[in-house]
């Protein structure tokens, strides 16, 4: 008993480290999943975010209405422009989506995606700078759910990892722990993409005979199940012929812009992995 | 002589403060963030805890802030309880020497215990498996963040003591000490 109370100090201290050690190992390398605790929490923290990112926008639409309107009315002259020019290219789409849909028919290809999605805003960003996640507004009461894609319309934002009845929690593409399978439009290559760094990500398993330059388009191959197939993922920026390796050492530039993610959309398609 | 404020609506007002810093890193301050550089408040509030709760509550409220932590982030659950956990260790044995009453040493307490906590951190990213983020220019992003951490530290302390005077001030047993 005198042992007890003589290191009750260091005993309290090596039991709290403890714990704090034992909840770690049993989560790592574990997939995230949404225990009753986590999503109780998320439902109490996310109110709070939406709040805290309203009035933010409140006071950035103040701004953008009353004191930035000069530039607002040069911004909206080059968006008119821009407006005609994506009208034309949206004829041109359509053209080719009629196309496409002949060919598809006369090959008879079974029709892909289609699939129901759901608007979301983004209301919370990671506190830390080791990991790349956000919190949206739409959870498992919007039909959101684990390993759902997220995109937006600049291309491919990431994957749900979490979900709360009103929230969930993305998995940023540019994360280390993200990846996906992808194809260089133009070549067909085909490859893994991964987070490497805060607004980069690598091209890796890319043999050093296939055909990959820098500007090429990178589409998701659907193959993962969890990103529906030519959804873009980025741009090569730089291809490194370097070492003996196998592989070439390829550097992409995401669609997305992540530092900027405002809305997104989640796909409401969720690969059963027991298939 | 000024009244010690006991263990109980100290640890309430740490929590009330752990959580509106949580919304709030995930909000303005990541809006408002330099590069990778970040606030770290949380780490404030964990020091705070080790110097001036008693073992057992602090261990408590740096609990719940790390699970908040890796609730709004994307690491392994358990990791940044664990790190929080490190500082709060540190902090109560340091208490035994040492005060943290005046601005230097309260810098100088977040600015080290910042680079504890990250230290945790990295080598708990390391253990599983995953690469963090940062890994060029890392000394200098550390020392930056610590930096940042302990020039911002006194500005989070006042508004914790602050926030402990307020929750004191309603406390059943605050009125009676008042009497």
């Amino acid at each position: 008993m005198n042992f007890f109370r003589r290191y009750r100090f260091a005993l309290v201290m090596a039991a709290l480290l403890l714990g704090g050690l034992t909840l770690f190992s049993v989560n790592a390398g574990r997939d995230p999943s949404s225990s009753i605790s986590g999503r109780l929490l998320l439902e109490i923290l996310g109110p709070a975010q939406k709040a805290v990112s309203g009035i933010g926008e409140w006071v950035g639409g103040v701004w953008n209405r009353y004191f930035a309107l000069v530039q607002v009315a040069r911004q909206a002259e080059d968006l008119k422009r821009q407006v005609a020019a994506y009208r034309q290219q949206l004829t041109d789409m359509d053209e080719l989506k009629l196309a496409n849909a002949r060919l598809r028919a006369l090959l008879s290809l079974k029709e892909e995606g289609g699939y129901p999605q759901v608007a979301a805003q983004v209301v919370g960003m990671d506190p830390t700078n080791y990991f790349r996640t956000v919190i949206i507004d739409k959870g498992n009461s919007d039909g959101v759910d684990t390993q759902m894609p997220v995109a937006n319309a600049q291309g491919v934002v990431g994957r749900v990892i979490w979900a709360s009845s009103h929230y969930a929690k993305v998995l940023l593409l540019v994360d280390p722990n993200a990846a996906m399978d992808v194809l260089v439009q133009r070549s067909r290559a085909r490859g893994i993409v991964e987070g490497a760094g805060r607004d980069t990500l690598r091209l890796k398993y890319v043999l050093h005979s296939e055909d990959v330059a820098a500007g090429d388009r990178l589409v998701a191959t659907g193959a993962d199940g969890v990103f529906p197939k030519g959804m873009l993922v980025g741009f090569v920026r730089a291809v490194k012929q370097e070492g003996k390796g196998v592989f070439q050492h390829i550097e992409v530039e995401p669609a997305v812009n992540f530092d900027r993610l405002e809305e997104v959309v989640v796909i409401l398609h969720r690969r059963n992995f027991d298939d | 002589m000024k009244r010690e404020v006991p263990p109980a609506p100290r640890a309430v007002a740490t929590l009330v403060m752990g959580f509106a810093v949580s919304v709030l890193s995930t909000t303005l301050f990541s809006w408002w963030s330099a590069g990778p550089l970040r606030l770290q408040p949380l780490v404030v509030m964990v020091v705070s805890a080790g110097f001036r709760l008693p073992l057992i509550p602090g261990g408590l409220v740096t609990l719940i802030l790390g699970y908040m932590a890796d609730m709004a982030s994307g690491g392994t659950s358990g990791l940044q309880i664990t790190a929080y956990l490190m500082v709060l260790c540190v902090c109560a044995v340091a208490e035994r020497k040492l005060e943290i009453n005046s601005w230097p040493f309260q810098m100088l307490a977040a600015g080290a215990m910042s680079l504890l906590f990250q230290l945790a951190v990295m080598a708990g990213i390391s253990l599983v498996g995953r690469q963090p983020l940062n890994t060029t220019h890392l000394i200098s992003i550390l020392s930056a963040q610590a930096a940042l951490t302990a020039l911002t530290a006194p500005v989070f302390f006042a508004i914790l003591e602050s926030t402990v005077a307020l929750v004191d001030y309603f406390w059943p047993a605050g009125g009676q000490a008042r009497k």
